[in-house]
């Protein structure tokens, strides 16, 4: 069993491997040395305080967005507005904080709950599409991620920084100490971290020992095959995407609700989602799911790598941006499972299938 | 009345709607084939770094036709580019829809990166642009609008397309395998090859539409990744909007390209601005849900084939 889990790990170890090369060529390529940069970026990541801390921010939206992404592709449907989902879902959390105050424990519970319905309902609207009106969700997802980030930016511009009475060229809403999530013992972030892994646990769990799980799965083996043992496919897929918009929306809610780098702010979540469309974390979590193999235990133990990237980056090189050339490299060559399969067998590794 | 802001907006109008109208008739000769190329920004942003590379490294031996040297350089990116993504696509069987979103954002890191170490964080310095074709003075007072060459091509393009997928043995081939490629083999058609030439065919129009916003409408390059961004899923949307016919793709574009430019005439404040750049596509979303059964989309598009 352990041999066969190694085995399906191959194409994403490969593709990682893939990703640190060509970086570690640009590097070269411009007289640096990629090996001192990638110790660095592992130390700071891991060793310090603060490089640990960032390693868990990124971590639970990594998670969420990749779990986001992967429940509706089991059902064969593309969620790519993962990205949208969120930026939504913690507009509609930083919306409920602002206008409607609650007892202390109560004020976010009910924030969360708005953002991840909030997230469903947006990610409702290209299941639906996809579903009944034949308008494939790879197009619609994308279209609606830009409709939520500048949706996003107005109610940011226009209801939010004006209620809380805030010079807008602070770009930032702080959130009462009420509302905000609680924060790890000595690390500076937030319990969502702990949600995340809880969730991608309850995912594998749901997508494996449940009835709807079963129907989720079965509805992404194909459309007719699944009709033939009384599933309805159209209904399966829009719940899949409800669920995964539901997923994303948390991560939004995280990301405003979370106190440490900044956070508890509206302008962490403007920083983070709606201004870094593509630098936002809606695609890092599909590289996440892509390394995972759309597992969602495995998406942990991806989403650790990229947090420790991206985490790690900014300790060891000025020029962080070689992290999203990275991850496009990744994703490309996770996209080509054949591709890795090419280098192994030329290598003579013609055991591995 | 005074129509100045009419005319205004006609102008902005075409200079937003050209990297849209470009860039969408590319797409348009890459989805006839069947390809669905979600990497348009990459395809369009890594060109438009290249072209402005090119002016910039040109300008001291040619002066101001380096510009033309820019528009070359983007092409062959472009083209290059999309020649790889075509290949692996066709021939190695990577996933279409990953691969262009892998390909998006290694070009927001890559671009980034060689600017960071060749240029500044902020952008490229400015080189030159293309000069316009001519000008047109006295409509209002002190208006001076230039018709670019590039402008003239959003407009003829349409027909070279319709053409060229109509009239050509090429042509017929992109629109056999983008509809049935399994037909088209039996018909002595090589599926992938046809679908590599459209692929790169459209990559050299993208990597025009992305030239057009560095060594033309603006004389540098940016990490503004708004510059590019907006055009490439703009003209992804217009290709879909127009129902895949090259005259209506160039209507939609050039009416993207107006709604954009209404933004600071309608818009009160900057945060309503916001409201507007959503209308493309929101208008494409809208054209999907209610027209979805009646568009012809290619047949086999983003459906991958395998010989048997």
């Amino acid at each position: 069993m352990l041999t066969g889990v190694l085995k399906s790990a191959v194409p994403s170890l490969v593709a990682l491997a893939l990703g640190l090369l060509v970086a570690s060529a640009v590097m070269l390529a411009f007289g640096e040395d990629p090996v001192g940069i990638f110790s660095a970026l592992f130390r700071g990541a891991l060793t310090t305080q603060f490089g640990q801390s960032s390693v868990l921010n990124y971590m639970y939206s990594y998670i969420l967005l990749a779990l986001a992404f992967l429940l509706p592709g089991k059902a064969g449907i593309w969620n790519i507005g993962g990205q949208g989902q969120a930026i939504l879902g913690g507009v509609a959390a930083a919306l409920l904080v602002e206008f409607v105050a609650l007892p202390p424990v109560v004020w976010p519970l009910a924030a969360i709950v708005v953002a991840i319905l909030t997230g469903a309902a947006w990610a409702a609207i290209c299941g639906l599409l996809e579903a009944y009106r034949n308008a494939s969700a790879i197009v619609t997802t994308i279209m609606t991620n830009f409709i939520a980030a500048n949706l996003a930016t107005f109610i940011l511009y226009y209801v939010l920084i004006p209620k809380a009475h805030v010079p807008s060229f602070y770009n930032e809403v702080d959130f009462p100490a009420g509302a905000t999530l609680l924060t790890l013992p000595y690390f500076t972030t937030s319990i969502m971290i702990i949600v995340a892994v809880l969730v991608a646990v309850g995912t594998a769990f749901f997508l494996s020992r449940t009835t709807l799980g079963y129907k989720i799965r079965a509805t992404g083996l194909g459309s007719r095959p699944a009709e033939s043992k009384g599933i309805n496919p159209r209904t399966t897929k829009v719940i899949a995407m409800i669920i995964g918009g539901g997923i994303a929306g948390l991560a939004g809610a995280g990301a405003v609700m979370s106190v440490g780098h900044g956070c508890g702010t509206v302008a962490c979540y403007q920083d983070g989602f709606a201004s870094g469309w593509f630098g936002g974390f809606g695609f890092a979590g599909i590289a996440v799911a892509l390394v995972a193999v759309n597992d969602p235990l495995a998406s942990i133990f991806s989403a650790v790598f990229f947090s420790i990237l991206a985490a790690g980056m900014p300790f060891a090189y000025q020029n962080i941006y070689i992290v999203w050339a990275m991850q496009g490299i990744i994703i490309i060559f996770m996209a080509a499972p054949e591709l890795s399969r090419m280098i192994l067998t030329q290598r003579g590794k013609r055991k591995w299938t | 009345m005074d129509l100045t802001w009419l005319i205004l907006l006609a102008a902005f109008g075409l200079e937003n709607a050209v990297p849209i109208g470009l860039a969408a008739q590319g797409e348009l000769i890459t989805e006839k084939s069947g390809i669905l190329n979600i990497g348009i920004y990459g395809g369009m942003a890594i060109p438009a770094f290249a072209a402005a590379a090119a002016d910039l490294a040109f300008g001291p031996v040619l002066g101001g036709g380096s510009a033309y040297m820019g528009l070359l350089a983007a092409m062959a990116t472009g083209a290059g580019l999309n020649f790889v993504f075509a290949y692996l696509s066709t021939k190695i069987h990577i996933d279409q829809v990953i691969a262009g979103i892998g390909i998006n954002i290694f070009a927001v890191g890559i671009t980034a990166v060689f600017l960071q170490r060749y240029y500044t964080v902020d952008g490229t310095p400015n080189g030159n642009t293309v000069a316009p074709l001519f000008s047109i003075t006295g409509l209002a007072q002190n208006l001076r609008i230039s018709i670019s060459p590039l402008m003239a091509a959003m407009f003829l393009l349409p027909i070279l397309v319709y053409l060229f997928l109509g009239r050509t043995k090429l042509g017929l081939h992109i629109r056999a395998v983008g509809e049935n490629p399994k037909a088209a083999e039996a018909a002595g058609v090589d599926v992938a090859w046809v679908r590599i030439a459209a692929t790169a065919i459209g990559g050299m129009l993208l990597g025009l539409g992305g030239a057009y916003l560095t060594v033309d409408f603006n004389p540098n390059f940016v990490p503004d990744y708004a510059q590019a961004i907006f055009p490439a899923f703009i003209a992804l949307a217009a290709v879909i909007a127009g129902g895949w016919k090259p005259g209506y793709v160039l209507a939609v574009s050039i009416l993207f390209g107006v709604t954009e430019a209404l933004r600071p005439v309608l818009a009160v404040s900057s945060a309503q601005g916001y409201l507007f750049t959503t209308l493309p596509y929101i208008v494409t979303v809208i054209v999907l849900g209610i027209a979805s059964k009646r568009l012809r989309p290619p047949a086999a598009l983003a459906l991958p084939y395998k010989k048997e």
